[in-house]
């Protein structure tokens, strides 16, 4: 029973980052129409420059956090500024753009830090439950972060707006909204999401280059069982996700560990094409 | 002049849809627009909205250019639009929709008064105020998208097909309305199926053919609807 809980726990706290990096992708996608892929490196990115943040500049682990959250930011409104919005209307090519994006800031980090794994030092000890105290404060920042999104999105002007153009985007911009400064303030949103996903994980495992392709699949696949503009659908999918990945890893096989997403996608969009909880 | 469109042209990709209008629409007046089906109508709206970028030609509104300008900066010139198929945001409460059309505003205790005022000027939408606004009927759904329409204070509102779709008794609610709206000082350029509404409250009518205006007249200068009915199915 307890290595029930123990693995359900574990599961809850990956699929708080797969939750994470998916909310931020399920935003962009469902109004700016971009399968951002970049988020991805964006996710290692910000991983890299807390890290170094943390090791070199020795600024606590929290404000690590907010800059790895900035940095994800930065770079979500750089790309959608000169790249996605240039090719607006234009699917195919965004798509490319962002998995460009996605292989580029995955060789640029390779080249600049090489592939070699860093450590991310500790910044809390001790642990509660057999839970450490670190792994907690994966799920409880996450849970924070959602609750944030979700009342910005409710509740600010820019929010209404963003899920205006989310409905019905011509109505919208005939009615005063920028879709320009709506799309900004997505990308934005979704960068530091994953920016934040990035921090949050790197003292829980290792930092390395290629470390931004497993949560960036796995959050696909969240965004697709969740349906797009959903805030419930992609919390509930994510950290689904995590605790099935975990409970097949200890109880079926780990050598199928990051497969049983995909068999688990494969067998909900056979009968649910929409998903769980939206469209697709 | 009021509006003034100079030998507009407009393509979707290669296809030309617009292909040299030239129109004066009067200020406070219901301006008729009629055409068949892909002769650009809606088109020629959503170019002057800001929604489409016309390749040549000018767009003049009281006097500043608005080619080239954003939908939100011609909306605050004045110059607002009721797209066709009954454009609301679903998923929001009727109020959410009106409080969208005073987005480019900042006094929220004036937006709050015509919020107020739109329910009472609309006593279906104060009835419903809470409600989501899929759950309105046809027609309920048309007054909530003609008062968002209102909210945003415009001098010259360019309407889509507001009858789409509704029963005939309330068309002759629309017809009502947008009569009411004009006698109150607003400017209306009107895309309409319906002849027989379009004619009945029109003060000018534009026929739209192949891109271009075929002619123009005013609406009581047509013998009729048959007549009418004749050149605007391209008869």
């Amino acid at each position: 029973m307890d290595t029930l809980l123990l693995q359900i726990g574990n599961g809850l706290i990956i699929g708080s980052i797969y939750a994470l990096v998916a909310l931020g992708i399920n935003v962009i996608w469902s109004i700016a129409d971009v399968p951002d892929f970049s988020q991805g490196a964006i996710f290692v990115v910000s991983a890299y420059i807390s890290y170094f943040a943390v090791t070199l500049a020795k600024i606590p682990y929290v404000l690590a956090l907010v800059l790895g959250m900035c940095v994800g930011s930065f770079m979500a409104f750089i790309f959608e500024r000169f790249l996605y919005r240039r090719w607006r209307g234009a699917g195919r090519v965004q798509l490319l753009c962002a998995i460009a994006l996605f292989f580029l800031w995955t060789n640029v980090v390779n080249a600049l830090w090489t592939a070699k794994a860093k450590m991310f030092p500790a910044y809390l000890k001790g642990s509660m439950f057999g839970f450490s105290y670190m792994r907690i404060a994966v799920v409880v920042v996450a849970a924070i972060l959602f609750v944030l999104v979700y009342l910005f999105i409710m509740k600010t002007k820019i929010g209404k707006a963003i899920r205006a153009a989310s409905q019905e985007s011509e109505a919208a911009q005939v009615l005063g909204i920028n879709i320009n400064t709506v799309n900004s303030v997505v990308f934005m949103l979704g960068g530091a999401l994953s920016g934040a996903a990035g921090v949050l994980v790197s003292p829980l495992y290792a930092i390395f280059p290629t470390m931004g392709d497993l949560p960036l699949l796995k959050a696909l696949v969240v965004v697709i069982l969740g349906g797009f503009g959903t805030v419930g659908g992609v919390l509930i999918c994510g950290l689904g996700l995590g605790v099935l990945e975990t409970l097949g890893a200890g109880y079926l096989s780990s050598a199928y560990q990051h497969g049983y997403a995909f068999v688990i996608l494969i067998i909900v969009l056979t009968f649910l094409p929409k998903g769980l909880f939206g469209k697709v | 002049m009021f509006l003034s469109i100079r030998d507009l042209y407009v393509n979707y990709g290669k296809f030309e849809v617009l292909k040299g209008v030239s129109m004066e629409i009067e200020e406070g007046k219901i301006s008729l627009l009629l055409g068949a089906n892909g002769s650009g109508k809606s088109t020629l709206l959503k170019t002057i909205s800001g929604l489409n970028r016309p390749l040549s030609g000018s767009i003049w509104f009281q006097e500043t250019r608005l080619n080239g300008m954003a939908s939100y900066d011609i909306l605050r010139l004045g110059v607002a639009q009721i797209l066709e198929g009954r454009r609301i945001f679903p998923h929001m409460t009727v109020v959410e929709n009106l409080e969208l059309g005073a987005y480019s505003r900042r006094n929220k205790r004036e937006i709050a008064r015509e919020i107020e005022a739109m329910c009472e000027r609309f006593p279906i939408l104060g009835k419903k105020r809470k409600e989501q606004s899929s759950n309105l009927s046809g027609g309920e759904q048309q007054t909530l998208v003609i008062a968002l329409a209102l909210m945003t204070k415009a001098k010259l509102l360019l309407m889509d097909e507001p009858s789409q779709g509704l029963s005939p008794l309330l068309v002759n609610e629309v017809a009502d309305t947008i009569t009411g709206l004009n006698k109150d000082g607003l400017s209306i350029v009107l895309v309409e199926h319906n002849l027989r509404l379009g004619l009945s409250i029109a003060d000018q009518v534009y026929v739209l053919e192949n891109g271009k205006i075929a002619f123009d007249a005013s609406s009581k200068d047509l013998s009729g609807v048959e007549y009418a009915q004749k050149i605007y199915l391209g008869g």
